[in-house]
């Protein structure tokens, strides 16, 4: 196993949060962006989901990237919406919606 | 902690069991559920016993999970403004409806802008946000007096009456 991609909060047969990581060692290589089309395709297709969306850090240009690849659109962003180690940060919300 | 907070015009405080029948009174109206998600229509006693059952519990606790302001005038329930999905030291969402006879007056405004107040004032929150439906200007109208900026819209983000529906995202942080 090298990585994952999550559906997660799922409500039946209307939407999902995907996220996704992937071991150092295979970035760059376009392996995200094909798991998370497959993911999304099952979504849609198998789980008859009608929105998929995700939570990405404003810095982290190459999740930001990965969606875009796939269609999601930037919904907007959340101010200090999460705090990791004590620091509050930006949420930037991405949809895809069918 | 102590959830009252008082106005030349309404109370806002804690429910009580025995607000079940002017709750039920006040909140049972077609406008009001029609740009809510969980308020059910008709509304009836037992929604209220059933509710007060799940908020009436947090008002003790040391980190409440939801606190909601009962909006008290002439002696009844006429309204809420309610704290939900409260992450302590954190954030909150607010939301809050009002009896239909005393709309138009700026008592919505006035309590969302006390209640956000004590959200960041008392219990030392950063982020307070709100959800509305896109055709809800009266809601967005009532966040904008108050300084809460729109983030975004969702689109086809929540559900109502087996409809898929459109909301804004609106937030006031600090």
């Amino acid at each position: 196993m090298v990585g994952c991609v999550d559906l997660m909060h799922y409500v039946p047969r209307h939407k999902a949060e995907i996220g996704y990581w992937l071991g150092r060692r295979f970035w760059g290589k376009g392996i995200m962006s094909v798991a998370v089309r497959e993911v999304a395709t099952f979504a849609f297709k198998k789980l008859k989901l009608k929105r998929v969306y995700a939570y990405t850090f404003p810095a982290n240009k190459g999740s930001a990237r990965v969606l875009q690849k796939n269609g999601f659109h930037r919904e907007g962003v959340l101010r200090k919406s999460v705090v990791k180690k004590g620091k509050f940060f930006n949420d930037i919300l991405w949809a895809k919606v069918i | 902690m102590k959830y009252v907070i008082k106005t030349k015009r309404f109370t806002l405080r804690p429910y009580r069991k025995s607000d079940a029948l002017s709750l039920a009174r006040n909140i049972n109206d077609p406008l009001i559920y029609r740009y809510t998600l969980h308020i059910p229509y008709p509304y009836r006693l037992s929604d209220a016993t059933k509710w007060f059952k799940k908020i009436i519990p947090e008002y003790r606790k040391t980190r409440p999970t939801c606190i909601h302001f009962a909006i008290e005038m002439d002696g009844e329930v006429a309204g809420c403004v309610g704290l939900s999905n409260i992450e302590p030291r954190h954030k909150t969402e607010i939301g809050y409806w009002l009896a239909r006879r005393y709309w138009g007056q700026g008592i919505v405004p006035e309590a969302v802008k006390l209640v956000t107040a004590f959200a960041f004032k008392k219990m030392k929150l950063r982020r307070v946000y709100a959800y509305t439906f896109v055709p809800n200007k009266q809601s967005a109208r009532v966040l904008q007096k108050d300084g809460f900026k729109r983030e975004g819209l969702l689109v086809e983000a929540t559900k109502k009456d087996g409809k898929l529906r459109d909301e804004y995202i609106w937030a006031k942080v600090k």
